[in-house]
């Protein structure tokens, strides 16, 4: 199918349909894993501490730290700081997304390389910010 | 002079919701981010993290009530994504049913975030 030869004209001032396109799923799919993944596991963490220690123990074997690397529970480990990562990543990757829509929207003179360099600016910066709080939690551990 | 600009035939209650919306959205999207900078920070000030010493660091009224308030606002912001998201204008037919769904998974999942940070809040204070 041919494409559109007007959005890589050198006067545009916005991103290309694609470019938005991704952009915009990556905004939703994050909201999406926020709230739909990430809240139900802190309530459940929530949960886990409102109800005995037991089960708190039992959140923290399968879901934070278990001593046997032979165990079931030591693959939950691995798989569940993975989810961690990607969720953290989430989480900063949309306020930083959020940061850029709305710097974007209140400037005065829109050009191509500013959305370009705000988008680059801020996954950088929720990639950097995923780091340090990982960082601090393992050196902390 | 009787201004008639609120009244139902104005025409302005669309346009006057919208902006409620909007403000709505903003005022939640500033508190979850506070909150959850403020639960990260602090989370990872926590010398340890044993059953004892995080249901007595929840029980806190300072630690409680910002806790019940991310829940408000986590699903307060998640509503309005949601809403948009599951519009009649991208899914004409089952948009609603999964208006519906998402809401009721939401409030599931809010309620029970409330109900333990209460219960921890309160059982502490108890014994």
């Amino acid at each position: 199918m041919a494409r559109s030869t007007a959005s890589s004209s050198p006067s545009r001032k916005t991103a290309s349909p694609d470019f938005q396109r991704t952009a915009a799923l990556l905004h939703r799919l994050t909201a999406l894993a926020i709230a739909f993944i990430g809240f139900p596991l802190f309530t459940l963490w929530l949960l886990a501490v409102a109800s005995s220690p037991e089960n708190y123990a039992l959140f923290w074997h399968y879901a934070i730290h278990c001593s046997d690397k032979n165990s079931f529970a030591f693959s939950v480990n691995i798989i569940s700081r993975i989810i961690g990562v990607i969720l953290t990543w989430c989480f900063f990757y949309h306020v930083m997304s959020v940061i850029r829509l709305n710097t974007l929207k209140r400037l005065q003179s829109p050009s191509l390389y500013k959305n370009y360099f705000f988008y680059s600016a801020t996954n950088m910066a929720a990639f950097i910010l995923t780091f340090l709080v990982w960082g601090i939690i393992f050196l902390g551990a | 002079m009787t201004s008639y600009n609120d009244s139902p035939l104005s025409g302005t209650h669309r346009y006057r919701d919208i902006n409620k919306a909007d403000f709505y959205k903003k005022l939640t999207a500033a508190a979850n981010v506070l909150l959850y900078i403020w639960l990260t920070v602090s989370f990872l000030e926590l010398p340890v993290y044993d059953f004892n010493v995080i249901r007595r660091w929840i029980s806190q009224t300072i630690v409680a009530l910002p806790m019940i308030f991310l829940a408000f606002s986590t699903y307060g912001y998640a509503r309005f994504f949601i809403d948009k998201l599951f519009s009649n204008d991208h899914f004409p037919k089952t948009g609603i049913y999964l208006q519906i769904l998402t809401y009721f998974y939401m409030i599931i999942f809010g309620s029970l975030a409330i109900f333990s940070v209460l219960k921890i809040a309160f059982h502490s204070a108890v014994s």
